[in-house]
């Protein structure tokens, strides 16, 4: 028995020592860049081009073999929280930039900051890492304790897609220059038959949680145009530089102090304009599964006459044998005129802004797993300019947010141009104003009421209920953030 | 003779329970792994919840103790409340799904004649619980989609579109719509155990009663129904803590929508803890809930009685 212990012992040592002289494997989670097969699936090849990169990076550091984590498609807020607070998440983690402002106190990801400053072996015309990306995108990833903890290195734009062939069909002649035009060809085309607007308000990912956010943002950046220095107390003009808006600090004074609220009059007129909207999108749009892209499919197969997508359905537009018609981009969205409602005038910004696929973190506890310095080489080694150009233009739906964007693919300057004119959205999103609670409930409420369950005075208020226990929270949980 | 057993000494020595176990020290060895599992990952978690619902804890760096507050704050919340009222239809509709068309089934099944014919059957009963619980919920959802799903297609087909609705998105049929799954709900564990306790029968007992006339009905009403009661009182105990527990199918089908309509205790913990990072608060709800579950089993086992009851089992 004490012999097969000792036996036992003496080889779970030689295992550890063994481990430890042996090659090191990084765990990296590239989200939409991770490479994979193409399934018999699917209509569209996916992203295969950082296996190229891995293989060369493994060839440069033979000790460590890179291991791409399989992209998770829906829940991944709640895999990566469970991860990071069982401390398993991959050496290299996808973060969504806006939520920097509510987790950076968590001590969950690593400060990137000084490595930034520091040079780039792989990139060295530069006189420090930070210097390679585009300012507005890595200065994204700074959180309100002044440190950068992600890195973000992608533009994403989306516009308003539609099928020439059923504009035509309804007599529409031109792009709707103006609100109260596109609704009237929204009428046209419901007259033909066809569902004018392809798009879901389920209370999934897909649904309120991306249209929902995107509608709820655009309007009521028009419809706060005159408002905005209000809110923040001083100028604010839109440009596509996130910070230089109203962030989460500033819009948690704004909400306590009465400077923004539900029952604003523009806010009510946001929901209003967004429920007369939505009487041209599909019949039970509040139940669209959109898992399965069905928003998309239903464009694609014809079934309905546009639809808003991104950049990133750039290459499957593009390959998509489903799509038989004539199809094209809407120069820019049709503006909110004083006929649509008194708040109106000015321009919608662009959806979109820095940061899409491409914004990787580094968890804190890589330090004490012994991986930190190499996720920080592998970050480094990817935002290369060449590669990570050429890593993006394989997936084709993102732009390089890198000062050299020298080989990027032409397709996605419709975006950039769109988002370099138009500016962005200054309001946080919704999705990272606040809290996640506020978010659900803000939607759930949004949603009851395109249904026709509540009225708007009614849903403002709850909403304005719902914003202000949001805010005195964060401030509770962040004294440091109240206004002097 | 009043002298009792007790003053005479045992003629064997009856060794300590120590004793007892060092005997059978290879039984208790090989229950280790069992146990040290179930401690792990039942016990521990279970004991860990009930400890930090006193806490107000973010699930990373911050844990205040905080006393009865997330309890208060519990019978407070609107959205909690929603749940329990949501939770309550669910259970009563799932106790009365569980014990009708399953008993059903399984008289049919025991009153074959042929044994082959029974046989067949209970194979075609248990052949559905081989499917994932989640592909069934995938295909309910295809079944219910608003657009180009299943039953709405064929609403329109038999020229029924007077019946057409958003069924997972309109208030007042999604809840419905997600009890509806797996109708004619006849298939596997409840009607199995059904059967089992029909089997279970004396043929003596059966055979008196039809001697003595009894209908096929009134045998079933007044013979099998009694002696399976214990079946029914396990079966309605599930029913009970799948309902108040459950959230899967509410999570994959309608994530708690339309607005608040189908949200149940289950999944508001499941968002406290890993959407809000309120793990503390999520602590308190599964607390809630394992004092609910257990005082419904309390009470079920208490008041309702079974054949082994009557019996003095």
């Amino acid at each position: 028995m004490k012999k097969a212990l000792a036996i036992l012992l003496a080889m779970l040592v030689a295992g550890a020592l063994f481990a430890q002289s042996g090659t090191k494997t990084l765990r990296v989670y590239m989200q939409g860049l991770t490479p994979r097969e193409k399934l018999e699936s699917e209509r569209v090849t996916p992203p295969s081009y950082l296996w190229t990169v891995a293989k060369a990076y493994q060839k440069l550091h033979p000790d460590i073999t890179i291991e791409f984590v399989p992209e998770i498609r829906s829940n991944y807020e709640e895999w990566f929280m469970t991860q990071m607070a069982g401390g398993t998440a991959p050496d290299v983690v996808w973060y969504q930039r806006g939520y920097i402002q509510r987790d950076y106190k968590k001590n969950w990801l690593a400060d990137l900051t000084g490595p930034l400053n520091e040079k780039n072996p792989y990139a060295p015309s530069y006189a420090r890492w930070y210097d390679i990306f585009q300012q507005p995108a890595i200065e994204s990833g700074r959180a309100p304790d002044g440190k950068i903890y992600m890195l973000t290195g992608d533009i994403v734009g989306t516009g308003i897609f539609y099928n020439k062939d059923l504009f035509k069909k309804a007599g529409i002649t031109k792009e709707p220059d103006t609100w109260a035009e596109f609704m009237a060809d929204c009428k046209k085309l419901k007259a033909i038959g066809v569902v004018p607007f392809s798009t879901s308000m389920s209370m999934e990912d897909g649904g309120v949680r991306l249209y929902g956010s995107w509608f709820t943002r655009e309007i009521q950046d028009v419809l706060y145009n005159n408002a905005m220095d209000r809110i923040k107390g001083s100028k604010v003009e839109r440009t596509w530089k996130p910070g230089e808006g109203l962030p989460t600090k500033v819009m948690v004074n704004a909400i306590v102090k009465g400077r923004y609220a539900a029952t604003d009059p523009q806010f009510k007129d946001m929901l209003r304009v967004l429920k007369d909207f939505s009487q041209y999108w599909p019949d039970g749009f509040w139940a669209i599964n959109t898992d399965s892209n069905q928003v998309y499919d239903y464009w694609a197969k014809g079934q309905a006459a546009m639809g808003w997508f991104g950049s990133w359905m750039t290459k499957t537009t593009m390959q998509d044998p489903l799509i038989n018609f004539k199809w094209g981009v809407f120069k820019k969205f049709p503006t909110i005129t004083k006929e649509t409602s008194q708040f109106g005038g000015s321009e919608f910004p662009m959806m979109g802004g820095v940061g899409g696929v491409f914004q990787y973190a580094v968890p804190e506890f890589t330090k004490d797993r012994g991986t930190y310095a190499a996720a920080i080489d592998w970050l480094r080694y990817v935002t290369n300019p060449p590669t990570i150009v050429a890593t993006l233009n394989d997936h084709g739906g993102f732009a390089p947010a890198v000062m050299d964007t020298k080989g990027a693919i032409d397709s996605l300057k419709v975006y950039t141009d769109m988002m370099a004119k138009n500016g962005t959205e200054r309001i946080e999103p919704f999705d990272s104003m606040l809290t996640r609670e506020f978010l659900d409930d803000f939607f759930s409420r949004v949603q009851v009421y395109l249904m026709g369950k509540t009225d708007l005075d009614s849903t403002a208020a709850g909403i304005q209920g719902s914003m202000m226990k949001a805010a005195k929270q964060l401030l509770q949980e962040n004294p440091d953030w109240a206004e002097k | 003779m009043s002298s009792s057993l007790a003053e005479f000494p045992p003629l064997i020595k009856k060794d300590s329970v120590w004793r007892r176990i060092f005997r059978s020290r290879e039984c208790y060895l090989l229950l280790v792994p069992t146990f040290l599992l179930l401690g792990i990952f039942n016990y521990y978690p279970a004991v860990s919840a009930i400890y930090h619902s006193f806490f107000s804890w973010n699930g990373a760096n911050v844990q205040v103790f905080n006393g009865f507050q997330n309890f208060i704050d519990l019978f407070t919340d609107q959205d909690f409340l929603v749940s329990i009222v949501n939770v309550c239809k669910i259970t009563v509709i799932s106790i009365l799904i569980s014990i009708s068309f399953p008993i059903l089934a399984a008289l049919l099944i025991y009153r074959l004649k042929a044994d082959q014919a029974g046989y067949f059957y209970k194979v075609v009963y248990v052949i559905p619980m081989v499917v994932p619980t989640i592909v069934i919920f995938l295909i309910w959802k295809f079944i219910y989609s608003p657009m180009d799903g299943l039953l709405n297609t064929m609403l329109a087909a038999a020229g029924l579109k007077v019946f057409i609705h958003t069924w997972l998105g309109e208030y007042n049929t999604a809840l419905y719509s997600i009890l509806f799954i797996n109708f004619p709900w006849v298939s596997g564990f409840q009607t199995l155990i059904f059967l089992a306790g029909l089997q279970n029968i004396s043929i003596s007992v059966i055979e008196a009663a039809i001697l003595d006339g009894t209908g096929p009905v009134a045998r079933f009403l007044k013979i099998e129904l009694p002696l399976i009661s214990a079946q029914i009182k396990l079966v309605v105990i599930l029913a009970i803590i799948n309902s108040v527990q459950g959230f899967v199918n509410i999570l994959i089908m309608t994530n708690g929508g339309p607005g608040k309509s189908t949200m149940v205790p289950g999944l508001y913990l499941y968002r406290n803890a890993m959407q809000y990072g309120k793990m503390g608060y999520a602590c308190a709800i599964g607390t809630f809930l394992f004092v609910v579950i257990l005082t419904l089993t309390y009470l079920n086992l208490k008041y309702m009685k079974s054949n082994n009851d009557s019996m003095g089992a």
